[in-house]
């Protein structure tokens, strides 16, 4: 039989690029935009605060002291009389390194255990998962406190406190993930021409892991913002004078009946951050889902 | 559709039944509602003691509650230092000063009933002495207390101690307990220590009701007060008291300019302005003799360095503190007691910023610059997260990169009475509230070389043989002009060694609504209120 083969690229749409696509999920997805450029904004801000901040974030100026809102002093000032945007800017990086340090260690040692317990199964699974239960058993800003309070207040602290709190949510999501794709035939095939363990989880299971982690982990930084913010905020956090957010607003809020701008200022600060990126990870969570962007 | 209506009709009829049970109710409850309502004084005050003992209790919390629950023999009058009798009708000290005989008041009844005298005062004193917890230091002078008769008692001490009669005056330690209450409530011989927790049996004029822990206290009217309830222009007095804890300034404020409180504790300095042109309220503002002071490490390279800690003396911004952190309401401290006690060295300096000499003292000094030091407050005091965002500022002036820390008063105390003294942060800052009035309650635990914690609180770790002694002298000292120059020579030599930065003694700030009346306020016993004296006006 010799019948013309069909021409089916009429029928298909033209190629799309990744680029493309995307572009075309954002125009369908207001909120996904707001959340890119947020967070685009707060990064670039965290990058180069050193040089756009107006004034001194650190130094007192005690003759301006809790100056309202002004062409001066857009935030108003503090009281010590350093200016709010300034410190707010600042604080910036301090906030969104310390995600970045958070999620980075969790991700490391939640990635490790899940890697371990998805892989192996049997009882070093379930030692693993039980373990991890008990850290989710108790809620996260209750058992960071405590870390935090007996490892002493500091920033660094926080930070370690918080990662120790957050961990097992990525070493669920890994070993979840793990599970789906270790019977598959791909990794039946590595394993068939004799990659050792190790191998098999690098190369063929972990690089299947990434995406929904990657979600997980856009989620996180607002998370993460937000509860390092709450420990700076009862005092386990950041030392004055670091223009933390959560301690601006621990220590605006003595003024709040007089001076709203002090403690305001930082919070909407907070606020647009984890707005952000809780937009972009949702966003990048519909877009990851396959079916959702077949449409 | 039918069953939104039935749902509607059935709640319709529960509100009519609601509303006419209420009508009825409320004509039924008319006849008693006649009784006058009590007359009530609502204070509220940012802390909570921890407990209500008076053997044990030891905190600016209690004060309030202690000052008219229980009676002390003696107590500071008006608004001074000056003692005069409570409980005690006079008193006699024998020549050699180790004998206090003390005439008690007589048809003093405690609020249970028990009739006070010679044996009950004895009982107070000996229980909190047993017990021997937080105010029990001050009193351990006393060598043993007998009961005369009925209305005499004699405190015999072991040396003589000038300030025996202030001690008696302060509150801590010195009300005296229905010795009934605390008997019949012993439970394992634990001198009822259990029970008076959270209980207040004494002969004041306010009896206790209650302890909501967390939330407030309440007392009511002693109608049978030994001093009885005389009639007074200002207003009526005071049937309850109830102390409400609320720990956010901004909170009291609130509830201040709501109505629902008569006095605000603990108004922020900050809104002292914005609150008292408010219609209707009044800023009680008083000096105090509560000092806020920066200790140095003294065993610890550089700060061991007499130099060195000049240097941050002189390069400290006073005037900065004073006018625009406190806002004028403190006085800059003048030597390491407060302004105002008897025995003060009104001679020595005051200090205020001076760069250049700052810089000399460094260079002076030998230390290599920059050096790096540690600055620790306690959490949740404010004005020293200031004072230190400040001191930074200024010490980075002269070489000296510090990094601040706030830890809670636990975290502090274990680091300054750890063994190893390079735990101790290179400066603390305190403050400190005189238990009665003698400059020897500001030097001796805090400059005595046996004061250093955990025994008490030098934590500067300071010692000088020379202060030693003075202090020791004028601790046995009776006669007042003798003893005052010793400590003056005292407070001198202090200044001298640079044991400490001496900032600022806060004034009292009380907001309270314009009906309160007669509100005096004693520097001594600077959170509790003067209620049996007080009237309201409304």
């Amino acid at each position: 039989m010799t019948a013309m083969p069909v021409d089916l690229t009429l029928t298909l749409a033209p190629r799309r690029t990744y680029i493309s696509t995307l572009a075309r999920f954002l125009k369908r997805s207001p909120l996904a935009t707001a959340g890119l450029v947020i967070v685009i904004v707060t990064v670039l801000i965290a990058l180069t605060s050193r040089w756009i901040v107006p004034y001194n974030p650190i130094t007192p100026n005690l003759d301006v002291k809790l100056a309202a809102p002004s062409l001066q002093h857009l935030l108003g000032t503090d009281d010590m009389g350093r200016d709010i945007l300034s410190r707010i800017l600042a604080g910036t990086s301090v906030s969104l390194s310390s995600a970045l340090i958070i999620i980075a260690i969790s991700m490391a040692f939640g990635m490790t255990v899940g890697l371990i317990a998805g892989y192996s199964g049997g009882w070093l699974d379930d030692v693993l998962m039980r373990m991890t239960d008990i850290f989710l058993a108790f809620p996260a800003l209750i058992l960071a406190m405590a870390i935090s309070a007996t490892l002493g207040p500091s920033l660094q602290n926080a930070l370690i406190a918080v990662a120790v709190v957050w961990w097992p949510w990525y070493a669920r999501l890994v070993r979840g993930q793990v599970l789906s794709v270790r019977n598959m035939e791909y990794v039946e095939a590595a394993r068939a021409v004799g990659a050792r363990p190790i191998r098999v989880v690098l190369r063929h299971i972990l690089p299947n892991t990434l995406g929904p982690l990657l979600v997980q982990a856009t989620l996180d930084v607002g998370n993460t913002i937000l509860l390092t913010a709450s420990l700076s905020f009862i005092g386990l956090g950041a030392q004055p004078p670091t223009p933390e957010w959560g301690s601006m607003v621990s220590v605006g809020r003595l003024y709040l009946l007089s001076y709203w701008w002090v403690p305001t200022m930082p919070g909407f600060a907070i606020l647009f951050t984890v707005l952000g990126f809780n937009l972009l990870g949702d966003a990048l969570r519909d877009f990851a889902d396959v079916r959702e962007r077949a449409l | 559709m039918v069953t939104i209506q039935k749902k509607l009709r059935f709640w319709g009829m529960l509100l009519t039944f609601v509303l006419l049970a209420s009508v009825i109710l409320g004509a039924c409850a008319q006849p008693t509602s006649t009784s006058v309502t009590p007359v009530t004084l609502t204070i509220a005050d940012a802390l909570q003691p921890s407990s209500l003992d008076i053997a044990t209790e030891y905190e600016a919390a209690a004060m309030a509650v202690n000052r008219v629950v229980y009676e002390r023999l003696v107590r500071y009058k008006g608004n001074s230092t000056e003692i005069e009798p409570e409980l005690a009708s006079s008193w006699d000290v024998s020549t050699d000063g180790l004998t206090y005989t003390f005439h008690l008041r007589q048809g003093v009844k405690f609020h249970d009933g028990t009739p006070f005298n010679a044996e009950a005062v004895k009982f107070s004193f000996e229980r909190m002495l047993a017990i021997n917890q937080g105010p029990a230091w001050m009193f351990s002078a006393i060598d043993s207390i007998q009961a005369v008769d009925d209305n005499t008692v004699k405190f015999i001490l072991k040396q003589p101690f000038s300030a025996f009669l202030p001690v008696l005056a302060n509150i801590w330690g010195t009300g005296i307990i229905s010795p009934t209450a605390v008997t019949s409530n012993t439970v394992n011989s634990d001198n009822a220590q259990a029970y008076m927790q959270d209980h207040m049996v004494g002969t004041g004029p306010y009896k206790f009701v209650e302890w909501v822990h967390g939330d407030h206290i309440t007392l009511e009217r002693n109608m049978d007060y030994w001093g009885g309830w005389p009639e007074s222009a200002d207003g009526k007095p005071i049937d309850k008291v109830v102390i409400r804890f609320i720990t956010e300034p901004a909170t009291q404020r609130l509830t201040l300019e709501q109505g629902d409180l008569d006095i605000a504790m603990n108004i922020s300095v900050d809104d002292l302005a914005a609150v008292s042109k408010e219609a209707g309220l009044v800023l009680v503002e008083e000096p105090s003799m509560m000092g806020t002071y920066i200790r140095f490490n003294m065993t610890k390279a550089p700060l061991d360095n007499k130099n060195v800690r000049e240097a941050i003396r002189y390069a400290l911004d006073y005037k900065s503190i004073i006018d625009k952190i406190m806002l004028g309401h403190a006085v800059e401290m003048q030597g390491p007691a407060a302004i105002g006690l008897p025995g003060h060295n009104d001679n020595l300096p005051v200090f205020s910023q001076d760069l250049q000499k700052a810089k000399e003292l460094m260079a002076a000094s030998g230390v290599q610059t920059p050096i790096n030091l540690e600055y620790v407050y306690e959490t949740g005091q404010e004005d020293r997260r200031m004072v230190g965002e400040l001191l930074q500022a200024n010490l980075a002036e002269i070489g000296i990169n510090l990094t601040i820390h706030t830890l809670p008063w636990e975290s502090i105390w274990a680091r300054v009475s750890a063994e190893d003294k390079s735990q101790t942060p290179d400066l603390t800052a305190n403050g400190w509230w005189p238990d009665y009035a003698d400059v020897q309650d500001y030097l001796y635990p805090m400059y005595h070389s046996s004061q250093w914690p955990p025994a008490s609180l030098n934590i500067g770790f300071y010692g000088n043989p020379q202060v030693d002694q003075l202090l020791d002298q004028a601790l046995a000292e009776n006669d007042a002009t003798a003893r005052n120059a010793m400590y003056e020579k005292a407070q001198q030599l202090i200044v001298d060694d640079v044991a400490s930065l001496d900032l600022y003694q806060k004034t009292m700030t009380i907001m309270m609504h314009d009906w309160v009346k007669g509100f005096v306020y004693n520097p001594i016993y600077t959170e509790a209120f003067n209620i049996y004296d007080m009237r309201i006006s409304k």
